[in-house]
């Protein structure tokens, strides 16, 4: 009907004026209901690609990998009708994120980039988007040489149309120094993006999050407060940086600066909700329980206060020590899930390598 | 032994005029930038120096443009000129230098070379106010060549840079664009930029922005600032607050948006630095929940980062944030006393901007919590008009929840908060611990359903078998059936899912069109929720139909009318049907014609 078909392109345009977040979902999601009540099919396909993008980047990604298999589903059944660029462009969403869901196979995840490289050569891209993100999987498991291999491959070919914009592919260059163990480099790296040279709806939201660890590590904490400041409030407001937050709550643990960190322990724990995206839970956990553990050690705070509408020890005080073993119980958890599917040890790894990091600890008072 | 490149300034050039100077209009802001940093330069060795620039318009003999612009600043000698041409090359960006050193020569350079985007020869005429020197004349090529010539004629102490027009450029030679560009970039500097065409010459810089003005009362204080503002963003602005802040050493004014912003526009200021425009983009000046203003600033300590649309993030921007951000606050806050009709009028174009800081700012929530409007399912109304009239209160925390409830809910006269949008939850959950005397309930379709009453034993075993035929039937929608008395009675039956089984739902409805890998994928996605979490569907005893289907003794009737219920219901609740429940609303329907069919033919006979 056309009517449901006018309010459904309100909504949308409605869905713009918003940030990336829940109310964004909500308004994408109102928008395909009455996209599907017109029963037009562009109308629909147009709703469901809004929609995706909310999802993906406002945190909810389980519900992006329905929408996609949606879409992909339909511009497979109605050749010539939908944007081939676009749905490929959408295709590298969901190979961003599949592989935080440790039920989904390894297997799946490897048909999926196949799938996706005849797609990609069969439209006419090169190969650099394919290697990128064979790269960025490989990467996730921790298979260090073959990750290096396709490292190597995606960066001896030029980007094309398909290829992550020029600010993301200058922030896969840090990240992967990162990961590569040089974390100066990485910073060297990441300055035009810190300048604002290029620059994303995710950089360099995701770079300064990724520096803060080499920024310790290189002992310029000092700098690194600049960034965590910098960074924190591009990442504060959207749960789709929910692993981000995780970061910046790492660092702040490291320099000490316990108060403000168990203020955005706080704020985000209410993220944990419903949340499905495992690699999130994962790092988040994984930073509550150092956070806790540290200050527990450390004596520095023995209880945290107002936790409000938290599942979690409803009638027992929030001693710090019990949030950390609850903490780095789900976070083992979940480590176990992934490394069963992933058949490395990375995330286990990760953990237990965890409680080590407190030898960087040192106090750098963030000030105002 | 050290050598050193042969750099191809045709090259550089060329590659500059595609990337770093996009707008080849920079050459005005660049000679500008020159000329001021000439004039600084020259006051300290001559601290009452005034200093001045002129910029002429005219023609070459074969009616080619050109254009002078003339200082007043320091000048140079010959080992500059020198000096100046090895920096060229070295780096495009002022900025970058300007970090590295404070060199003003070395910056000189840098902003002559953006002019051979527009003119392939560029003129230097100077002579150092330094000792008694020599009027000097360097012509430079865009091929990289160039000669020095020590000039008969004296000049004033100072630097004449000379643009011929290059083909392609010339409307940025034309007399009315460098005025108004020349204005666009310098207007708040202060040594006067006159501009002449050959028959008259005007001050182009002739107004100081109002914060340096003195007033001699409000009023015109206030016009004056408001005029500022209309003429410089094309806006009649709501209201205006003076910024100032001693770290960072800013000056200037936000104007507060006579409309309201949407949160996902970027949030960007006119910024000058030390009275040069630095950029009409300029993000990360204020905290983020000043979205209601536009500022326009002179900053005159604060780092720009290389692409001038923002601050490095330092100590200082931190600190000159929170001094701004204190004084919008202030403003809020002071508005209470002086003009609570503004103040009326603000929040209701403005209650974002409220919200968002009144979420991490417990004293600002003390104050202005209870104006703040709110959506509720009687309609808006402020936290103090709710309060009025409810006990307690009642919040639903996500958009879709409020649609599913709020009919519902009004029913039972309950009136219920929407905080689905993005800083109601949060602020409405903040209000028990802010204020203790303020019991909040979280409302959501399940809570709603426990304050429906149960039957009777009575009454429960007049619907035993509806029930029980109700479960059987919706068993393979995943779907329990109950019953209970709620208001209103015209509802008769009331559809809930949890987040989960939506999400089941929306699987198993793409799931019917997906084949191969994602097919796959959809069920290790669905094995993620746990099996029995079915939606439920709640009869109400009081609707008159639903007590009449629970009583017929035709099975094939009571069957069809509860599918059909059930469709109906979960229509109601605003979910889209599946393949599934299609095909049970058409068999249903059917089946009810045929019903009917039979019964009234029955009747005839």
């Amino acid at each position: 009907m056309s009517e449901n078909r006018e309010r459904a392109y309100e909504l949308l345009e409605e869905s713009l004026r918003l940030d990336d977040g829940d109310e964004r979902i909500a308004v994408c999601e109102d928008a395909v209901r009455e996209a599907d009540l017109s029963g037009d099919l562009q109308t629909r396909y147009r709703a469901r690609e809004h929609c995706l993008r909310a999802h993906v980047f406002g945190g909810a990604p389980e519900k992006g990998l329905v929408g996609f298999s949606w879409l992909l589903a339909q511009f497979d059944g109605n050749p010539g009708e939908f944007s081939e660029w676009g749905i490929l462009w959408k295709y590298k969403w969901i190979l961003s994120l599949i592989c935080d869901f440790p039920q989904i196979p390894k297997a799946r995840i490897y048909e999926m980039l196949g799938d996706f490289e005849t797609r990609a050569l069969r439209a006419g891209y090169g190969l650099h988007a394919v290697y990128h993100y064979r790269y960025r999987t490989e990467k996730f498991w921790d298979d260090k040489e073959s990750a290096r291999e396709y490292f190597q491959k995606m960066i001896e070919l030029s980007p094309d149309e398909l290829s992550n914009c020029s600010a993301c592919l200058k922030d896969e260059m840090v990240s992967s120094a990162i990961y590569f163990n040089d974390d100066a480099r990485a910073v060297e790296l990441a300055q035009p993006l810190l300048d604002g040279e290029n620059k994303c709806a995710s950089v360099p939201h995701r770079t300064y999050a990724d520096l803060l660890l080499p920024m310790v590590r290189l002992g310029r904490q000092q700098e690194g407060l600049h960034y965590h400041r910098a960074g924190y409030r591009l990442v504060a407001n959207s749960r789709g940086f929910f692993d981000r937050v995780a970061q910046h709550l790492i660092f702040l643990t490291l320099t000490e600066n316990f108060e403000r960190a168990c203020a955005l322990f706080e704020k985000h724990y209410p993220w944990t909700e419903h949340n499905w995206d495992s690699l999130h839970l994962f790092h988040f956990f994984r930073a509550s329980w150092f956070l806790f553990y540290v200050v527990s050690e450390k004596g520095a705070v023995s209880h945290v206060g107002s936790l409000r509408s938290f599942g979690i020890y409803h009638d027992l005080d929030y001693q710090a020590f019990c949030l950390a073993s609850k903490f780095k119980e789900q976070a083992e958890d979940l480590a176990k899930q992934f490394d069963l599917r992933n058949e490395t040890d990375f995330f286990s790894r990760t953990l237990r390598e965890t409680p080590a990091l407190q030898k960087w600890c040192a106090p750098f008072p963030l000030g105002e | 032994m050290e050598y050193k490149f042969q750099v191809n300034l045709t090259g550089i050039i060329d590659l500059l005029s595609k990337h770093t100077y996009s707008s080849p209009q920079v050459f005005i802001r660049e000679l500008l930038q020159n000329a001021s940093d000439a004039i600084l330069a020259r006051r300290y060795l001559e601290p009452e120096h005034q200093g001045e620039m002129l910029i002429e318009s005219l023609r070459g003999e074969d009616e080619t443009p050109v254009l002078i612009f003339r200082d007043h600043g320091i000048g140079l000698n010959e080992e500059e000129i020198h000096l100046f041409l090895a920096t060229i090359g070295q780096t495009s960006k002022r900025d970058e230098w300007f970090v590295q050193s404070d060199d003003f020569i070395g910056q000189f350079g840098i902003g002559l070379l953006s002019c051979f985007v527009v003119s392939d020869e560029v003129v230097v005429i100077t002579r150092s106010a330094k000792d008694n020197q020599k009027t000097i004349e360097w012509r430079g090529r865009a091929d990289g060549t160039y000669s020095l010539t020590v000039l008969d004629r004296q000049i004033e102490p100072g630097t004449e840079v000379r643009l011929r027009c290059k083909d392609g450029n010339e409307e940025y030679f034309q007399p009315e664009t460098v005025q108004r560009l020349a204005h666009h970039y310098g207007s708040l500097l202060r040594f006067p930029i006159r501009f002449s065409d050959g028959n008259e010459t005007i001050l182009i810089n002739d107004v100081r922005p109002p914060w340096e003005q003195e007033f001699l009362d409000s009023e015109s204080e206030r016009a004056a600032f408001m005029d500022y503002g209309t003429t410089l963003f094309e806006t009649e602005f709501f209201d205006y607050v003076q910024l100032n802040s001693a770290i960072g050493d800013v000056h200037g004014v936000a104007f507060v948006l006579p409309y309201s912003p949407s949160l996902a526009m970027k949030k960007t200021h006119r910024v000058y630095l030390k009275n040069m425009l630095l950029s009409e983009q300029t993000e990360g000046l204020l905290p983020d929940w000043a979205f209601f203003v536009k500022c326009v600033v002179n900053a005159n300590d604060l780092r720009p980062t290389a692409s001038r649309e923002s601050f490095y993030e330092d100590e200082t921007l931190a600190a000159t944030r929170a001094a701004l951000g204190a004084q919008l606050r202030q403003y809020l806050i002071d508005l209470r006393e002086h003009s609570p009709g503004v103040l009326r009028a603000l929040i209701e174009l403005h209650h974002l901007s409220f919200k968002a800081l009144a979420v991490d700012d417990e004293e600002f929530f003390r104050i202005f919590m209870k104006w703040l409007p709110f959506e509720t399912n009687m309609g808006p109304m402020t936290l103090t008009e709710y309060i009025e009239s409810h006990k307690v209160v009642r919040f639903v925390s996500k958009l879709d929840q409020f649609k599913q409830t709020a009919a519902i809910a009004a029913a039972q006269s309950l009136c219920v908060i929407n905080g689905g949008y993005t800083y109601d939850g949060p602020l409405i959950e903040k209000l028990h611990d802010v204020f203790p005397n303020i019991q909040l309930i979280h409302v959501d379709a399940n809570r709603l359903f426990l304050g429906f009453k149960y039957l009777t034993l009575a009454e429960q075993s007049e619907v035993e078998k509806f029930i029980a035929l109700a479960n059987q039937v919706l068993q393979p929608f995943e779907c329990s059936a109950e019953i209970r008395s709620f208001a209103p009675a015209e509802l008769p039956a009331l559809y809930h899912a949890s987040p989960d089984v939506l999400f089941k739902r929306s699987i198993s409805a793409t799931k019917e069109m997906v084949t191969g890998l994602w097919s796959s994928v959809l069920d290790e996605m669905a094995e993620g929720i746990a099996a029995d979490s079915f939606a439920r569907l709640c009869f109400n005893f009081l609707n008159p139909v639903v007590y009449k289907i629970a009583g017929i003794s035709d099975e094939n009737l009571m069957r069809h009318s509860i599918e059909l219920l059930y469709v109906q219901a979960v229509l109601f609740s605003h979910r889209p049907l599946n393949v599934k429940e299609t095909s049970l609303l058409n068999e249903s329907l059917l089946g009810l014609i045929e019903w009917g069919a039979d019964a009234f033919e029955g009747w005839i006979q």
